[in-house]
């Protein structure tokens, strides 16, 4: 049957944008929006208008002096007669609306209004403004000033604070090792407008920003993404800076770090580095399939680029240095002659660029593979890498992680303890990490008890280079606490080991008060059931068991186990009072800030369907997943079983999706074995209205629909989950 | 089933009419107290003051409907039914506040300032679109962005904007969509 094209009028788009088409008018222009790519794109054109306006908030604010001013005419006798019902347009635009009545009221006066504490919930968009920066392209070193539109909740400082994670060419990836300041202060210049001035320091090629009060109580950090500025060089950003980019981003929004590797190897295609680091992230993001079907393209362009470097003259260590990393990267046993260009490079660069650091990690990448052949050789290494140390010119974490292997090696204790000191000093973040390892050697173990000492009382106090540009003063402190329960944690452990156990116990007690981990909860358990400490050990496995992200089974058997110790009866009390406690200690970090308003997902049948109308009333757990991001891939298969542990406890479990519905995806889920629903947020819609950056995230609502947690792992989120469900019910 | 993109904006925060003191401070305001006059004040005011701004542009006119709407905030709490949120109830009471100010004006014709700058909470739009988008509501003309704005920010239903405004129904959706049509033609070309 031949069914005649005809483009529906533009009013009927802009009333099937609105929602505002009958039902049997929306499914028949929704049949011809699956055919017509343009009135697809004049519906999103429309939208994205509309969402906008939506929004819409205006940047002036109330004057200061508007409620005295009320105050004042009533004092006056001023009365003012509302149209309280729905006025006729025929009505005299004379209507004597305000009327001035007898005053009867005395004025008493007024003592403070509490006008913070009884602001309602913002939501993201009310709590983001807009930086930005002049000039945009800076280069290295350049003055920029900055320009602030402050949200409601800034407004009214008279000076905001400009906060930044500057890198330098040196930094790595992940926030380990970066430091946040202050850069400099906002000042107010008009009624939501601030302006301050930077310059970029020596070397820095790219900056993260977020803007706070200065009390660090309310942060704006671009709804999670942070403001930035990259170094440009020959008017586009420099290779440098789009690295530290990347560097940046990968911990906290991979899909974001893809673009720009991506974007780095388009700017920079003659970079074979650029090329490795693309091959690299885009086979752990997009999984091996993608990294076969690329690989072809990658073999003749690896080939390309040997030739083309080999012609030239001179070449950059870092060129030889890629080379070197691409053939690492692709390189399979079909393809021996990958191998023979890979030691020509490295060759060339041990040969060429003698004292660059570059050579200098190549030769200790190359030692460290001999070390365990050849004990000798750490000696001469150890003096290495402390004179590239000394230099300064080294990467900081790789090499105090590098510099602690070497000094074991060699035998060397007080090069272990002075590298040591230089890792935990430099990676704060994994500090305890490092101290835990040293302590597991018993010759080192009293030194990494007092490390760790040391690390829980600089924990106590605030530290605001360590504090994450998107984190308030509050949102910190409970970082703070829960790096400090880790270091309890790890002291308790190393005690244990040193068999001081009675302060062991004391120290994992003391980790366990608050907070939530199941795996330290359900060690510490054990200690306490190993030194006959029978009621703790109830106490600390009654937690364990009440946790839903506990396998049934683990907590089948805590259950009969105690139900012997102490009978039946009393377990089952502990039980209850155990969920109770679960609940109020992960509500703890809990947020409340209004979720999606709406959100226009389609099925697989390419029905819209309203987010809202999927969580309403109810708590749920909204997964936002993508198949082209490796961390969301690893966690597809757990979703079958989690939706239904969820839905046994009257718990939503939403999966939303990127991507239209395709037979693509289709395939592809039917061959994940996934059994769950999945919406498609093919309009982005729902991503733009919970902020999200990075897939997978989990979102738990409350049952009036505020978002409570929006965290990365599966199994907290069924933690927190059951704790807000538990919340409502009590 | 209605397909709901765009549900009624006026109920969009819970934690208002789910507050037990609400009934409480309109009781004490009606008796006259005034420190609970500041209460509301202080909950409701800006709420009031972004409703009138966007249907104003004017930041003066705002000002004043914001004054208007909380001296006689006392008395007309009186004719308060807890029928839907008291979130809606001060929101219709603003626009029709906001629109008689606007017909005054207009008799009195208006060269007045407009609103130069405006925040919306999308995440990617750069600031720049943001100004555009506000400066082209503010190129439409006064009947298209009084339609669009009730419709589209404050979620009013083209019925009740309708009875505001004393035009029909069909009036009120050939606005709006003329309304989109422009705005789209003076985001485009800009």
């Amino acid at each position: 049957m031949h069914i005649p094209f005809q483009h529906p009028s533009p009013d009927a788009l802009h009333a099937f944008a609105l929602g505002d088409l009958s039902e049997h008018r929306r499914r028949s222009l929704q049949a011809h929006l699956t055919t017509c790519a343009s009135c697809r794109a004049d519906i999103v054109a429309t939208r994205d208008i509309l969402e906008r306006a939506a929004s819409l908030t205006p940047s002036i604010s109330l004057r200061d002096d508007a409620f005295s001013r009320v105050l004042a005419a009533r004092a006056s006798g001023t009365r003012v007669v509302l149209p309280v019902e729905p006025t006729s347009y025929a009505l005299p635009s004379a209507f004597p609306w305000r009327a001035v009545l007898a005053a009867t009221l005395v004025v008493s006066v007024l003592g403070g209004l509490i006008r913070a504490s009884l602001g309602r919930e913002l939501s993201a968009a009310e709590t983001s403004g807009h930086l930005t920066f002049s000039p945009q392209a800076p280069s290295e070193g350049a003055h920029v000033t900055v320009q602030y539109e402050a949200p409601a909740n800034l407004a009214s400082y008279k000076t905001l604070v400009l906060r930044v994670r500057y890198r330098t060419g040196r930094d790595e990836q992940y926030q380990a090792a970066t430091r946040q300041v202050a850069a400099t202060r906002l000042t107010r210049r008009g009624s939501q407008s601030f302006e301050g001035a930077i310059d970029l320091p020596p070397g820095v090629v790219y900056a993260a920003f977020a803007v706070e009060d200065t009390a660090g109580t309310q942060v704006d950090a671009n709804q999670g993404r942070l403001w930035e500025l990259l170094v440009h060089q020959g008017g586009k950003p420099s290779e440098a800076s789009l690295i530290q980019k990347f560097n940046d981003l990968v911990g906290r929004s991979p899909d974001s770090a893809l673009t720009v590797v991506r974007t780095r190897s388009s700017l920079y295609s003659d970079s074979p580095d650029a090329w490795a680091a693309r091959v690299a992230f885009e086979s752990f993001m997009l999984g091996s399939t993608y990294f076969d079907s690329a690989h072809s393209g990658h073999l003749e362009r690896f080939a390309a680029l040997d030739r083309q470097w080999r012609s030239r003259a001179s070449v950059p260590p870092d060129v030889m240095d890629g080379m070197g990393n691409y053939a690492v990267q692709i390189s399979d046993s079909a393809h021996p002659e990958i191998r023979t260009v890979y030691r020509y490079w490295i060759k060339r660069l041990m040969s060429e660029a003698v004292g660059t650091p570059l050579q200098s990690q190549q030769q200790i990448s190359d030692w460290s593979s001999r070390v365990r052949s050849d004990s000798t050789i750490a000696r001469a290494m150890l003096d290495s890498v402390e004179a590239t140390w000394q230099r300064g010119d080294s990467v900081l974490g790789r090499y105090t992680s590098l510099g602690l292997q070497i000094a074991r090696a060699a035998k060397d204790s007080a090069a272990v303890l002075r590298w040591a000191d230089r890792a935990v000093t430099n990676m704060p973040d994994h500090a305890v990490g490092y101290l835990t390892q040293l302590g597991a050697d018993a010759r080192f173990r009293s030194a990494a008890l007092v490390r760790i000492r040391e690390q829980l009382e600089q924990l106590r106090h605030r530290d605001d280079a360590m504090r994450p540009l998107q984190a308030s003063i509050r949102v910190d402190s409970l970082r703070r606490a829960a790096a400090s329960r880790s270091a309890l944690a790890a002291l308790g452990d190393l005690l244990l080991r040193s068999g001081d156990t009675s302060a062991a116990v004391d120290t994992l007690g003391k980790a366990i008060a608050d907070g939530w981990d199941r795996a330290l909860f359900s060690r510490t358990a054990g200690i306490y059931l190993a030194r006959a400490d029978t009621g703790n050990a109830a106490r600390t496995f009654a937690l364990v068991a009440s946790d839903p992200s506990t396998p049934r089974a683990e907590a089948d058997s805590i259950g009969r186990r105690f139900s012997r110790a102490i009978g039946v009866d009393a377990w089952q009390r502990l039980e209850a009072i155990a969920t109770q406690e679960l609940a109020r200690r992960v509500l703890a970090t809990a947020e409340a800030r209004p979720g999606p308003r709406r959100a226009t997902l389609l099925t697989e049948r390419r029905d819209s369907v309203d987010l809202a109308t999927l969580t309403r009333g109810k708590v749920s757990v909204v997964v936002v997943w993508s198949r082209f991001c490796g961390p969301a891939r690893l966690q597809l298969p757990l979703y079958s079983k989690m939706q239904g542990d969820l839905s046994a406890r009257g718990i939503a479990f939403v999966s939303i999706t990127e991507e239209a519905p395709g037979s693509e995806l289709r395939d592809y889920l039917a061959a994940s074995k996934a059994e769950f629903h999945t919406y498609h947020d093919a309009w982005g819609e729902a991503r733009r209205a919970f902020g999200n950056i990075a897939t997978p995230t989990y979102y738990i609502l409350d049952s009036r629909g505020r978002i409570r947690f929006a965290d990365h792992s599966p199994e907290l989120a069924l933690t927190q989950a059951a704790a807000v469900q538990f919340e409502r019910q009590y | 089933m209605t397909h709901t993109n765009f549900p009624d904006q006026r109920s969009r925060d819970p934690s208002v009419t789910s507050d037990a003191t609400l009934a409480a401070l309109i009781l004490c305001t009606i008796q006259g107290d005034q420190t609970t006059l500041g209460v509301l004040f202080n909950r409701y005011a800006a709420m009031v003051h972004r409703t009138a701004l966007r249907l104003t542009m004017s930041p003066d006119e705002a000002d004043d409907v914001v004054q208007d709407v909380f001296i006689g905030l006392p008395e007309a709490l009186r004719h308060y039914r807890e029928r839907g949120t008291f979130e809606s109830w001060l929101t219709a009471i603003a626009v029709r506040v906001a629109l008689m100010r606007l017909r005054a004006a207009r008799s009195r014709e208006n060269n007045r300032p407009r609103v130069d700058a405006c925040a919306t909470g999308g995440q990617e739009q750069q600031h720049a679109d943001r100004l555009s988008l506000a400066a082209a509501l503010a190129r439409l003309s006064e009947e298209h962005r009084t339609v669009f704005v009730l419709k589209v920010v404050e979620g009013f239903g083209h019925d009740e904007i309708a009875t505001h405004l004393g035009i029909r129904r069909g009036t009120s959706e050939v606005r709006l969509y003329r309304a989109i049509r422009h705005l789209r033609a003076f985001l485009e070309t800009e």
